[in-house]
Parts: structure tokens; sequence; C-alpha cells
């Protein structure tokens, strides 16, 4: 069949097959860097959608909107309004659930109305069954704190709210879009096992909290085209007399931020991390190819001699690029398939999506093999052309060697072969250079990726080791005095105790809004304290907010300026506040005030929502039991378990793409390292086959050939090192979310693990070339075509 | 030949090249020291304290109040006005109002009045026909004894006219008698009918109520609070006002657990915060009740709770502003030591159910156990294990191990 091709075709095939280690490394580095396109993209695009049919499969609400207490009669006012398409009022409220051996959990209560037909924020069943209209004592539990604790269907719970306790019968779990993420009020990162939701019948939860033919959490679905502001306006002056707190949009509401927040991180690895990816391995490809392509230049002007055409002969290169670039794109589209599958089954388990809706891309096919085509055909087509300008007989001729002579000498110690080495880089110094970028450019992911990786540890250091340092935090259900501090503190165990009052509030600055709180620091916390940008405690100033840097950021707000905020508990004041100065925050956006101006502003001064404690680790569980005995103790969180999972949540996601980028980079790294070797031997064949005859060794021919290649890589390190800086910096704010923030730190192992692997692959590459060396045909080499 | 020197010539190259790559390599991967907060162990004042809510009490403070049930006149004065034992007048005490009368109790009333009027017009003419009784028997005891004398009646019958006689004029003192007492029935009857508007007319915006009794203070001091500001009557044993000496006679009461009381002694020195002044002020704990009762703690726990009162050392002046039951903090000091060796209590955890530090020594950190003998969460005294001047790692953590390499963290 072979013989039916035409001949070029067949010379094709031929070369590839003679060229095929670099072939395999060029289509490598495209298949590295298409596969992270394909996989970011599909990885976002599936679960996108499958968070969309999620929430459009459960109703879930547009619009929420805490009252203290409104007449169900408010509902159907609600509904009238203008761009609404389903109204609902429910009771949602915070308790605490008591489980054996464990610290006091939190809870959060929301009524259900199961017998509804279609119940909004509706909730999928994982296990058991639904509960039974007019059975009072049925509960559903959330599937993941089900999961994490070892309750089930069957089980009873107690649960302690407004001072009561009541026994319920868990009949079923269940998952919900409203808490894919659910975390304890006052916690930023989500325990499973330390946040319970329960959905309760009516009845059960209108006795519990004095709620009679009452709600006080109103949830609206909007039509496509109504205008989202006017509503929630007009929610708020309807419920406004009934204690409203505020209506705010799906995008405040917690869980869907942060979902969004992570999605958001997916889209920002895809766009950023992607075309950087593909760039780097665009350029590296255009280097080898158009290389590659120049040391063919004896067989173009045969071609040409034979009477090809010089657009033949163009083409018939191209498609050696073309084959290797599809070659690649498959490969990518494959292994991008793989792992974008993969990724997003573990995300959608982390998020207990309850099905995941991933479509193979097969768009994404053309994408990548696009992109490969596009990196190498350029090249090829540049080069070719160079080559194809010359006459046949020039062509075929030997290049004319490089003019070795001119200015100065080198030094005398040097012996012959080292000179070669030397002149050779000196006289054409712009090759060189394009080399050393070409390596160190590659080697600059891998830096990156280093940074990266140590700068997510100086995350969890900052914040766990400097930032906050208690040991034990509690929240109260209510704000209390001090006196609740000083009870706290006599407990056995308990060594130290900071009072903190965190306050929720809408912060606004012109345009931009956020829902987030205050917490007011006393000027001798030790425990918990806000940090400036150098990790020094800062000194809370009189009068003015401190907000973390990413908050600034989001509300596009500096020291200086003037935000308002609006306080949504209490009676509700609407403040002007400059902001003093920023914090570096690593985890959470918080926002910090001095304890007692934010008491005298709220009208409600030497008050503390919650406390941070530092324990005695002997006597740790004493003081959780003595801690669950207390009534007014909503929650209790473990520093140790905040720390483990925050670990764990950052090695899950975020962590596995972090591995998967490391590994491209590496492979773009090795692939281009290689290439150059062995392209580098292929340009010089003649010279050390010369060389050879003149009576050279072949290692002393190889000395030439890798000297050259091993000086130009050990520049190349700290280039790419400087490089992978530089990258860095721009990278580490765009990787940063809601939930944290990654600190612009530099690592010198992450420069260590580049180093490496370019000095490894180098090594290899070099031991690869010097058989090349030693196998050298010397005659086929120098011959000469007439 | 020069072969031989050019190829070590190469070698020298080769291993200055691989010498640079590889110091490169080994700065890139040298552990790095761990950045952490070290302080040093000193030796200094140490205290333990108790730290509770309570609030000042004015000591002997006296609660003026209404002796019987009457009509009190407005309290004019202030809370906060001095007042002068003995002179200054807070009120004035007029008798009660007497009591409106419903219809029938009105027509009763009317009725005892008419009946008193009958009675009086009764009395009175009694009266005129005791005048006449004896007119008569003046006479006729002056016909009897004119005849006496000339024997023509009998001496029975004068003693008879001289009994009738000064039984007459008995008769008429016991009728003028009974015209006085129908006359006060009279008075007493119309008084129930009498409207009470005219009595409290006397009383009405006027400082001074003829007849009015005037209530004192008892001692000097200051008006601390007024009960029962407006004029009205009020029962007696109402309280009126209360009195006290704020300046003089304040002290502060705690509400300690307890166990806490158990471990404060009269004596302790004290430290008032939280007050509201610029500076803390000094006490001292005066006595510990050795009552307890039961209370519900800030947390919503029952515990039991015993009265400490605390009692001020400083100068009067400083805490002039402060009145009573203003809320305090008050620190009470239950152990001191000005020597003490005192480690950071963020340095200690526990290893193997004891304490221990991580002492700096030569740049690594060393795991030190130390026994310690009191710790009030910010520092603890040392009793062995560590000495004066050694450097500890605060707030410790959880990676750290005995023997790896610190660096101090150039932060605050």
């Amino acid at each position: 069949m072979i013989r039916l091709l035409p001949v070029l075709d067949r010379k094709l095939l031929r070369d590839l097959w003679r060229l095929r280690g670099q072939v395999l490394a060029i289509a490598f580095v495209i298949a590295a860097g298409s596969a992270l396109l394909v996989m970011s993209t599909s990885t976002y695009a599936a679960l996108d959608a499958t968070k969309r049919a999620y929430y459009e499969r459960t109703r879930f609400a547009d619009v929420f909107a805490p009252v203290t207490r409104a007449p169900v009669g408010l509902i159907e006012r609600l509904r009238r309004i203008d761009g609404v398409t389903a109204a609902e009022g429910r009771i949602s409220a915070f308790g605490r659930v008591d489980l054996p051996g464990a610290p006091p959990i939190s809870a959060r209560l929301v009524s259900y109305d199961a017998s509804a037909a279609a119940p909004l924020n509706g909730v999928t069943l994982s296990a058991g069954r639904m509960i039974a209209p007019g059975r009072s004592s049925e509960i559903l539990l959330l599937d993941a704190f089900a999961r994490a604790t070892g309750l089930g269907p069957g089980d009873d719970i107690t649960v302690t709210a407004d001072g009561q306790r009541e026994t319920f019968r868990i009949v079923g779990t269940a998952y919900s879009p409203e808490f894919i993420f659910a975390m304890a009020p006052g916690e930023f990162v989500s325990n499973d096992a330390r946040f319970a939701v329960i959905w309760a019948s009516r009845e059960a939860l209108e006795a519990a909290f004095d709620l009679d033919g009452a709600f006080n959490d109103a949830l609206l679905t909007l039509s496509r085209d109504a205008d989202l502001l006017a509503v929630i306006e007009t929610a708020d002056r309807l419920l406004a007399p009934y204690g409203g707190a505020g209506a705010y949009a799906r995008e405040d509401q917690t869980s869907d931020r942060y979902l969004t927040e992570d999605l958001e991180q997916l889209r920002v690895m895809d766009r950023i991390m992607t075309p950087l990816f593909l760039g780097v391995s665009a350029f590296l490809l255009n280097v080898v190819i158009g290389r590659l392509v120049q040391t063919e230049r004896e067989e173009i002007g045969l071609l040409k001699a034979f009477g090809r055409s010089g657009g033949e002969v163009g083409w018939h290169y191209l498609k050696f690029a073309l084959a290797v670039a599809v070659l690649g794109g498959v490969l990518g589209w494959l292994g991008g398939l793989y792992l974008g599958a993969r990724v997003s089954a573990l995300y959608s388990s982390v998020y207990h999506f309850p099905f995941l809706l991933y479509d193979p891309p097969v768009r994404a096919l053309g994408t990548s093999i696009l992109a490969g085509v596009a990196s190498a055909g350029i090249a090829a087509v540049l080069a070719v052309r160079a080559a194809a300008a010359l006459p046949p007989a020039i062509a075929m001729r030997p290049p004319v060697p490089p003019d070795y002579g001119g200015r100065g000498s080198l030094p005398r110690w040097l012996d012959q072969p080292s000179r070669m080495v030397a002149r050779r880089i000196l006289r054409a110094p712009l090759k060189a250079a394009l080399t050393i970028v070409g390596i160190g450019a590659a080697m600059s992911l891998t830096v990156m990726m280093g940074f990266n990786a140590a700068a997510v540890d100086e995350m969890v250091v900052r914040s766990f080791d400097i930032a906050d340092r208690h040991d034990v935090g509690v929240t109260f259900t209510d704000p209390r005095g001090r006196a609740a501090l000083f009870a706290l503190g006599r407990i056995d165990g308990v060594q130290r105790v900071e009072g903190r009052r965190d306050v929720p509030v809408r912060f606004v600055n012109g345009t931009s809004e956020r829902l987030g709180s205050i917490t007011g620091l006393s000027g001798e916390a030790e425990l918990s304290r806000a940090l400036g940008a150098d990790l020094r405690p800062l000194d809370m100033p009189a009068g003015g907010l401190v907000l973390s840097q990413s908050l600034a950021r989001l509300l596009g707000a500096e020291a200086g300026d003037e935000i308002t905020v609006d306080v949504r508990t209490g009676s509700r004041p609407s403040i002007a506040l400059p902001v003093a100065a920023t914090a570096d925050a690593l985890i959470g956006t918080p926002a910090y005030m001095d304890e007692g101006v934010l008491g005298r502003l709220l009208g409600e001064e030497g008050r503390v929502s919650g406390a941070v404690l530092m324990v005695d680790s002997a006597r740790a569980d004493a003081v959780t039991e003595r801690l669950r005995e207390a009534p007014i103790v909503l929650g209790v969180s473990l520093q140790s378990e905040s720390l483990a999972e925050l670990d764990r949540m950052l090695d899950e996601g975020p962590g596995l793409f972090r591995r998967i980028m490391m590994v491209v980079s590496i492979v773009i790294a090795v692939g281009v390292v290689y290439n150059s070797a062995r392209i580098a031997f292929i340009e010089r064949a003649r010279d050390l086959a010369s060389l050879r005859v003149l009576g050279f060794t072949s290692a002393e021919a190889g000395y030439v050939l890798l000297g050259e290649l091993a000086l130009l890589t050990v520049i190349a390190l700290p280039v790419g090192g400087m490089m992978g800086v530089f990258l860095w910096i721009v990278v580490a704010q765009a990787v940063s979310t809601d939930l944290y923030s990654i600190p612009t730190v530099f690592d010198p192992r992450g420069f260590g693990v580049a180093a490496l692997t370019v000095l490894i692959s180098s090594v290899a590459a070099g031991l690869l070339v010097m058989c090349d060396v030693r196998r050298l045909d010397l005659v086929s080499a120098l011959k000469v075509r007439e | 030949m020069a072969a031989r020197p050019r190829r070590s010539r190469r070698g020298v190259l080769a291993l200055v090249l691989a010498s640079l790559v590889g110091a490169t390599l080994v700065w890139a991967f040298w552990p790095r020291p761990m950045a952490v907060d070290l302080e040093d162990v000193t030796v200094g004042p140490m205290s333990v304290t108790i730290r509770e809510e309570g609030r000042t009490v004015v000591r002997d403070n006296y609660v003026v109040s209404a002796p019987v049930t009457a009509r009190v006149s407005r309290i004019e004065l202030d809370p906060g006005d001095p007042v002068k034992g003995g002179e200054t007048v807070l009120a004035y005490m007029m008798p009660a109002d007497p009591a409106v009368l419903d219809p029938r109790t009105r027509r009763q009333a009317e009725a005892a009045v008419e009946a008193a009027e009958a009675a009086l017009a009764a009395a009175e003419a009694e009266h005129g026909r005791a005048l006449a009784e004896r007119t008569y028997a003046q006479s006729e005891l002056a016909r009897m004894t004119s005849l006496r004398r000339v024997e023509a009646a009998a001496q029975r019958d004068l003693e008879a006219a001289r009994r009738s006689a000064e039984g007459a004029f008995e008769a008429v003192a016991a009728a003028q008698a009974t015209i006085h007492a129908a006359e006060a029935d009279l008075r007493h009857a119309r008084a129930l009918l009498e409207p009470p508007e005219r009595m409290m007319a006397q009383m009405t915006g006027n400082p001074h109520p003829p007849g009015a009794l005037p209530i004192r203070a008892p001692v000097t001091g200051r008006l601390l609070q007024v009960m029962h500001e407006s004029e009205g009557v009020v029962a007696a044993g109402t309280a009126l006002a209360e009195i006290g000496d704020p300046e003089g006679d304040l002290e502060v009461e705690v509400e300690l657990l307890s166990s806490d009381a158990v471990a404060a002694e009269p004596g302790d020195p004290v430290r008032i915060e939280a007050w509201g002044g610029p500076e803390p002020l000094a006490g001292e704990v005066e006595r510990i009740e050795p009552w307890g009762f039961t209370k519900y703690s800030a947390l919503g726990v029952e515990e039991q709770r015993v009265i400490a009162v605390i009692r001020f050392t400083g100068k009067d002046a400083a805490r002039a502003r402060l009145g009573h039951g203003y809320r305090i903090e008050a620190v009470i000091e239950i152990w001191a030591d000005p020597q003490a060796l005192r480690v950071p209590s963020s340095a200690l955890f526990r290893a193997g159910g004891d304490w221990a530090v991580f002492r700096a020594q030569g740049g690594r950190a060393r795991l030190t156990q130390v026994s310690v003998a009191q710790d009030n969460g910010v520092v603890a005294k040392v009793r062995q294990g560590l000495a004066e001047g050694d450097s500890v790692v605060t707030h410790p953590s959880a990676e750290l191990r005995d023997g790896a390499r610190i660096t101090q963290r150039k932060t605050g």
C-alpha cells in the first residue's frame, strides 16, 4: 500500500520514523499543553453545566430575604412583585446538636414542606424517605454531615434550639443546592462533621421558635428578564416593618458564593495557565521545528533540483509539521479527556452533586489540534520559505561555515575543543540566547508551579501559626456581656480567653456591594489578630475599618476611602466608615475594627459574640464537655480540625490540578531539553564528522557538542528561575479566590526542583546524543551531494 | 604531549561548572530554618488574679419611708442633691383625705345629719323643760322653807322640796350636757358629708402647708434615689427616698464563684477596672460572706456564688464620679510573686502528660520539660527546667520537632 503513496509522502513517513525520538518529544510537548486545555475547559464546562442544571431542577431561589417575623399572608404580596415567579416563606434558625463525645456542633434548622408540589430549594434524597406530613418529629439530615458522623435514617438526634431541647427522628438524608458548602457561622472552612443541616416540618419549627402563622425567611425565584435590584428593593420595603435584615441575591448566598469562586478558579486556571503553557510550548516548538527544517536544507535543495516547486516542497514540510501537531493534538485530547473525566468526577463528589453532566469535549479535539498546528505550522512555513528560496545548487552544498575570525582571541589556557565551544557561542550569540531562553521558558513553568505549592503551605502557616493561634473558638447564640468571657476563663483547662465581636454587615462602595462581617478586636488580642503586610499584628485604628486585601480588592476600595456599612443585626444602622488600612488576611475576606468603637457604633458596648481560647491539651476533653453543658454556646470549632480540613480541601480539588500542571510542566521541560540536544546534534553532524576525520576521538567530538549544550543549560538555570519568579508574580493574584488568597512568596526549593528536572533531562539527553555521536556514519555525514 | 594537560584543563572546567551547579542545588534544597517567635524567660513580678464583674454599692444607705398612712407632698429634690441630716426636708406629711361617699352612704350620712339635728332639737326642748322644772322647784323650795319656819309644813315636805329643787338643777345640767352631745353628734354627722377638696386645697402646691409634718433626712449625704416623687397618699411603710454617701461610703460587691471565694482572702489587693475612668482604682478585699446562693452563670449553667465585699483604698477624689450600682470589673489578686521566674504561657504545651517548652539553643529548638507552679494565662512561674535568659518558642507550630533549625521571625 505504501507503494501507492506518492514519493514525497513516502519520504514523509520515512522522515517521521527516522526522527521518531524527536517527533515523539515534540508531540508530547504539544500534547501536554493541549491536554491541559482540554482538561480545564471540559471540567469547567461540565461542572458549570451541572451546577446550572442542579439549581434549575431543584428550583434554587434567586433571592433570599431574612426577616425577624412576618405573617404568612405577606408571601402573597411578595409573589405579586413584578418579576417574581414563585415565593415561599419558611422558618430558618440556628441550633445546636450534641453528640456523645463531640464538642457542640452548630446546626441550621430549616422548615421544609414535603407535601408541596414544587418546593423551592428542593432537596434530593440520598437515603431513607421524605418526612411525612403531620409528623413533626421527623427530620431530614444533610447527607455530608450524616456520612461524617455515622448517623442515618432511624437514628434519633437531639437538638437544642431557642433554649429548648428536642429530640427528632432522622427519616432520611438529603442534598440541597443551598448547602453544597455548609459552614458554621464564624468559620471559613467547611467541616462536614461540625455543621449539621436539618430539614424539619413547619409545625415542629413553628412551635420551637414561636412562629405560628409566621415565617422568618422568604425565598423568591425570578423570571429570566426580571430586574434583580428592583425586586430586592421592593422586597426590602415590604419586609422592613417585620425586621427585614436586607434581601440578597443568590450570588451572596454562602454556598453559591464559594461554589462559584471554586469554579471561577478553574476558569482562571484555564484562562491563565493554559495559554501560558500553550504559549510556551508554541514558542518552543517554533524554535525546534524551525531548526529541524533548516537541517533539511540539502534535501530541500535536492527536491528543488529534481523539479519540485517551492510550493510543493513547502507543502511537504508543512505536512511533516502537521503530522507531528496532529499526533500531539490527538494525544493531548485523549489525555485531557481522561484527566478531565477524573477531575470532574472528583470535584463532583466533593460538591455532592447528585449527578454530573460531563460531555466529552469533541469540539476541544479540534481546538487542541488547532493549537498544535498553529504553533508547529507557523514555524515550519517560515523555515521552509527561507530554505526553499535558495537556488538548489547552493542549497545542496553544505552551509557556509560561519566566520569564526574576528575580534579578540580566547584565553590560551583553554584547550582546543573548549575554545571551539566558546567561539561558537560568542560568534552566534542570538542562537545561543534563543536556546537559553527556550530552556529557561520551559523551566519557568516548573519553577512557577513549585512556588505555587510552597505559597499554599505558607498561606496555611501564616493563618494558623501567626494570625490565629488559638486552640478553640466558641460562638454564642446571641451577643453576651463580658461576664461570659470570665465564665469561660474559669473552666478548668482554659488558660486564656479573648473575646470577639462578629457583626454581619453589607459593605457598599459605590456600585460594589458585598455581604460579609466585621470582627471587633481588642488591642490586647494575642490569640487572634489582624496582620499587616509585614506580618506584624495591626493596631486597630480608632474609628476606622481594616479590610483584608482580598476584600478591599473586591470592593475596589483603598486605604483612605470611605465606604458604607449596613449593619444587619440589632438596630441595623447604616454607617459611613473610613478604610484605615488593609490587612494581610489569607483565609476568608475578613474586615476588622476596634471592638470598643464597633460596640459604640452599634449602641451595644462591651458585648461579645464569641471567644477564642488557649486550652491545655491534657484537659481538652473536659473543656469540651463543659462547653457542651453551656446553653449559650452555639458552636465550637477546634483549630486542629480546621487545619486538617483546610489541608484536605486544598489537597483535593486544587491540589490535584496543581499536581497535573506540575507533571505537564516537567513534560514540557524534558521535551524541550531533549529536542534542543538532538537538533544541535543534527545541525552539527557535518562538523562533528569533520572533527572525527581530523583525528578527534568521539569523546572529544562529543565534548564540543555537549559542552556547548551544558554551558547553555547552566546559564539557562538562573534565567529560568527569574522567568519563573516573574510568572509567579503575575499568576499569584489571579489564583486567589474568595476563600483564600495565595501570598506571593518564593521558595528556593521550587527553583531547585525545576533546576534538577532540567539538569537530569539534560544529562539523559546528553547521554543519548553521545550514543549518536559514537555511531556517526562519517562517510554519509561528510558527503556532499553533487 | 599536550593532550594530558588539555584534558585535565577540560576536566577542571567541567569540575568548575559542576561545582557551580552543585552549589546552586545545595542552596536551593538546603533545609531552611523554621521561622518562629522567640521570647525570653525573665524574672519579675507575676500575679494570679480572679477577674469578675461587680458593682459599686453604698455601704450604709437609708431608706426614708412614710411612718403612717398620710398624704405626702411632692419631693422636689432630685437624685444627686446633697442633703443634711436632721435639716433637709424631703417632703411634708398631712393627714390623708377623707373617703368620698357613694350614693347610699351619702344618703345614710344625710339621714344621720337630719337625725342629729332632730336630736339637738329634742335636747334643746328637754333643756327648756328642765329649766321650767327648776324654776318651779326653786319657788316650791322657797315656799316650803318659809312655811317650815312658821312650822306650817312638815320637815319631810321641806326635804322633799329640797330634793326636787336639787334634782331640777341637775336635770338642767343634764339637759345642757345632752345639748352639747347632740351638737357634737351633729358636727360628727356633718363631717361625713364634708367634701375633701377643701382639705386638699390647703395642701396642693403649698410648700409649707399649715399643720403639715416635715419629713427630714436622717443623715447627711446625697439623695440616691427617689422612689415616690409625686404628691399623694401613701400607705405606712412606703419607701419614699434613699439616701447615702457615695463619696465617702462607697464599696464594691462582687459575686464570686464559691471555689474562687475560697481562694480569695480579706486583705487581697484588688484592681478596679472598666469603671469609666482613665486609671484603674485600688482596693482590697474587706470580707467574704459565708453565705452561698444559686445563680445562673453567664454561660447559662447553675453555679453557687458568694458575695465578696471590696473596700476602696485609694484617694477618694479619684473615684468621685462613681455612684451606687455602677458596673465595674474587679481583678482580685490571689497570688503574687515579685521575683518569679516567668515563661510565656503560650510557650507551654503538653508532651507526654507533662508541660514542656522548645528552648532555642544554638539555632535549634530543644524540647525541654518544665514544671510549672502557677499560670495566669499570660506567663507561668517555672519551678524547674528553665533559667533566666533562656529563649523559648511561643505558640510553637505543630510541625516543630526537637532539634529542628529555627530562626527568629522578623515580625511583631
